[in-house]
């Protein structure tokens, strides 16, 4: 029986394969790539249909993102009162809120459709940083919003919150509370705002928010469309929660013939014990099937540097802060990446400081001296601080890097003014360094700690401008051409899944990133802004929410 | 919503680097102490150490939850397990948290000094005496111990044979230096008394039943304090009520090796309460507690062997020993 052939013209297929850059033409047949080239060529396999839909379009290899979570689906049951324009997974923009006044109309509006009186308002994304007068949120403008509702706004470095009147009074929190990270006016009195483990806990405990629940199908799907809409087909959930439940979870979207998303669960280090583990993350792999890819394990070692508890060398931070903190004793990581690596599991280690990634590097040095292994592509995440002769390492060790180019924007004017200093803030996710030195790199954006969006990703690598339009480090700036290769073949090959996903090149996965316009063709300045049709995964075409009637 | 449990449950972290021997001392605790109805959260990657056999001779009553580690964004799985214990409060008679071996145990801690339903009931920090002076050298490491050093309410000396006394004295002087003041024990076998660690837990029903004239029944393992010299513990019966700031004076006069207090007074100004008084460490608290009548007014200390006696009028000056 002859196969069925469909032949999507475009008007420019980048393919990231070495051997055909460019095309016009591409066969699928079986959700899989049957050749690239021009329709002459590609008639010879016989019968086809021929599929013009992008005939005006461009077509990339669907972008894959080597580190976000699931969690950039769920975000979205509370609202978004961020200061950046953000686009939730129905295709709608919800634009960035420049004052406080606009947060608290933004809560206004979310209270006048609430019925509920006991339902708690949750807001997120909240970034008072970015305000111009410095003014912080106190619980007197939430009272603005309700007096007796209980309303929770997280703040988006994920390390504050902002609470109303009546959270305080249920927490029983007030004058006469003596614990770290709850904030005092002068007066005393507590402002509404938390931070800390502790006092956050309090507040949560009295709302009938579960912050700390896991991830569940829904939230999968709802991941789904935000990687649709920015042509993301291959997508990590970097911190998985691998028990039965969550298990069950992936397996089941991934079945539905309609999911648009290959997962990369990578599992949680830190919620399986090192004796057990390993073992446990190597089984996962036989659940895997096309669009379910178990196997990866994360590694956290250190903290955030924005938040100041990333570990850092020497000199430490610019601002005199104090260093910041393990995840767990250092012996113990050298002795999980040992663990994992002999039992032939690949790990992504989330390294914000150059001290962490420094211990990661000696931790995959020695466990590779213990029980040496080709092509084992363990992979630094974020590695923001990594300087030359670090990346020199992870060159001779085979270690592979995951650079954060998103903070560059987000937080690059804090790095400058506060924690890096106007030295080491320019080489901060140097791309340019791992492309010369030969170190495999991708980049990324944490979805949903900044937003998914592999083009602004890529926007970052190349212009690195900071949200004041500084450029940081301009000797860091990759070509147009390399940034989009770290965010699909880059990106797959850190993941080792580049033999089926990545590039446009026989025998992949039909999985393509669908582009208005060709994103080499546009002034560098002006990358992020092409806009993206939606995917083709397997061979069949996803729109994104906002393309669909 | 919140429930208010009837009773505070205490909550006790037990806090110290990588080898100093929590777990260790966790199971002990639990193997001398059976008839207490524990919650331990381990705050550590999914290694349980806990001793599955010790957990069933507790009955099913007592539980073990392992979670991701709790510093950072990791909180998560720790924070929702201490809320699952929370909503089921009256199966408990106490919450034990094993600290990460790079917890600050004071961070923890200041949860149990806003959960209406907890009482903090100390941070108890592990040295490894054979390791400690090292641990002080190495850059990686040496903030997060002595953060922990810097934030215990007790300090237990811990793993004293792997060492030579030229060592423990250097490190008892530094912990001196870190933590001036801090209550601090050895421990170098079977015999560190529970209580001392994880307080008098049945002083309060002790104490309502009136049975405060035999010191024995208010400690809660009598039965496995094989005699043991080195722990004391005094109970002090209040005749009349003290006058507050005679009372504060006599506490802070409290030498170190007395390391945990706890009961009931009546103070001059309201003779008709009572008042819930606890030391555990340095620190103290007292607050308003019920009517006078129903309770037995006395205090239990306990402390180590230098610990003054019930004749030692610095003790017994504003009550009379019983
Ligand atoms: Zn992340």
């Amino acid at each position: 029986m002859a196969r069925a052939i469909t032949i999507f013209s475009a008007r420019k297929i980048l393919t990231m394969n070495a051997y055909q850059p460019v095309a016009t033409h591409v066969a699928v047949s079986e959700g899989r790539i049957l050749g690239v080239g021009s329709l002459d060529d590609l008639a010879r396999w016989g019968d086809y249909t021929l599929d013009t839909r992008f005939a005006d379009k461009t077509l990339l290899p669907g972008f894959v993102e080597a580190h976000c979570h699931a969690m950039n689906g769920s975000v979205w049951e509370n609202t978004y009162v961020g200061y950046f324009d953000r686009t939730d997974p129905d295709g709608r923009v919800w634009p960035g809120i420049k004052s406080l006044d606009g947060v608290l109309e933004r809560l206004q509006e979310i209270e006048r459709t609430l019925d509920d009186f006991e339902q708690t308002l949750v807001a997120w994304g909240f970034d008072p940083i970015y305000f111009d007068d410095g003014v912080r949120m106190t619980t007197s403008h939430l009272d603005k919003v309700s007096l007796d509702r209980r309303i929770l706004v997280q703040h988006s470095n994920g390390h504050l919150l902002n609470v109303s009147r009546k959270v305080l009074e249920l927490a029983g929190i007030d004058a006469s509370t003596d614990v770290e990270g709850v904030m005092k006016d002068a007066a005393g009195y507590p402002t509404g705002e938390l931070g800390e483990m502790a006092a956050q806990y309090m507040a949560y405990r009295v709302t009938d928010v579960r912050r700390f629940d896991g991830i569940n199908a829904n939230d999968l799907w709802a991941f789904a469309r935000t990687a649709t809409n920015v042509g993301v087909t291959t997508a990590t959930d970097l911190h998985a929660r691998v028990e039965d439940n969550n298990v069950n979870d992936y397996l089941a979207v991934t079945r539905d013939a309609d999911y648009p998303l290959r997962l990369v669960p990578a599992a949680a280090g830190l919620t399986l014990s090192i004796e057990e583990g390993p073992g446990h993350v190597a089984s996962l792999k036989r659940h895997n099937n096309d669009k379910l890819f178990f196997g990866l394990c994360k590694i956290m070692t250190d903290g955030s540097i924005q938040g100041f508890t990333g570990r850092l060398k020497w000199p430490g931070y610019f601002n005199g802060k104090p260093n910041g903190i393990w995840n767990l004793p250092p012996q113990t990581l050298t002795d999980m990446v040992e663990a994992y690596h002999s039992a032939g599991v690949q790990m992504h280690m989330h390294t914000n400081g150059d001290e962490a990634s420094e211990l990661m590097i000696n931790a995959i040095e020695n466990a590779l001296l213990k029980a040496p292994r080709s092509d084992h592509r363990h992979t630094l995440t974020h590695c923001q601080m990594a300087d030359e002769s670090q990346f020199q390492r992870m060159a001779q060790l085979g270690i592979c890097s995951n650079l954060f180019t998103n903070h560059i924007y987000y937080w690059g004017d804090q790095h400058l003014a506060l924690t890096m200093g106007p030295d080491r803030a320019k080489r901060m996710n140097a791309c340019g360094t791992a492309k010369r030195l030969g170190v495999p790199f991708t980049i990324h954006s944490d979805a949903p700690v900044t937003p998914l969006s592999p083009l602004f990703t890529a926007w970052c690598a190349v212009n690195r401008l900071t949200a004041s339009g500084r450029v940081l480090g301009a000797n860091e700036c990759i070509d147009v051409e390399d940034a989009l290769r770290a965010v699909t073949l880059g990106a797959a090959f850190t993941l080792h899944l580049d033999h089926l996903v990545g590039s446009i090149e026989p025998g992949k996965y039909a999985d393509f990133a669908v582009l208005d316009e060709d994103p080499t063709g546009v002034p560098v300045e002006v990358l992020k802004d092409v806009a993206v049709w939606g995917t083709v995964m397997g061979g069949v075409a996803y729109p994104g929410a906002h393309n669909k009637s | 919503m919140l429930m208010q449990p009837k009773t505070l449950l205490p909550f006790t972290v037990l806090g110290g680097f990588l080898g100093a021997g929590k777990t260790t001392l966790l199971n002990r605790l639990l193997t001398q102490t059976q008839d207490t109805r524990f919650a331990v959260l381990v705050n550590d990657f999914g290694a349980l150490n806990i001793d599955e056999g010790l957990v069933s001779r507790h009955d099913g009553k007592t539980i073990a939850l392992s979670n991701g580690c709790m510093c950072c964004s990791m909180a998560d799985g720790f924070l929702s397990a201490l809320m699952t214990v929370m909503d089921r409060a009256d199966e408990f008679d106490h919450v034990v948290v094993e600290a990460s071996g790079v917890a600050n145990p004071r961070r923890i801690m200041d949860i149990a000094k806003l959960d209406p339903g907890l009482m903090p009931n100390g941070s108890i920090v592990l040295v490894d005496c054979p390791q400690f002076l090292s641990q002080l050298e190495d850059p990686l490491i040496n903030d997060a111990v002595i953060t922990q050093l810097v934030e215990a309410d007790i300090i237990v000396m811990n793993k004293l044979a792997l060492t030579d006394a030229a060592t423990i004295t250097r490190v008892h002087r530094r912990i001196n230096q870190l933590n001036p003041g801090c209550p601090t024990v050895t421990n170098d076998g079977e015999n560190l008394l529970p209580t001392l660690l994880m307080g008098a837990d049945h002083w309060v029903d002790a104490s309502t039943a009136g049975s405060t004239h035999r010191p024995a029944s208010v400690v809660s393992a009598p039965s496995h304090d094989h005699g043991d010299t080195r722990f004391r513990s005094v109970v002090l019966r209040q005749t009349e009520p003290i006058n507050r700031d005679d009372f504060n004076r006599w506490v802070e006069a409290l030498p170190p090796s007395i390391i945990r207090g706890k009961g009931f007074i009546a103070l001059a100004e309201s003779p008709g309460e009572a008042w819930l008084w606890q030391k555990v460490g340095r620190a103290t608290v007292l607050a308003r507690y019920s009517a006078v009548e129903e309770l037995a007014l006395a205090l239990v200390l306990i402390g180590t062997s230098e610990m003054p006696g019930y004749d030692d009028p610095s003790l017994s000056g504003l009550f009379v020993k019983t």
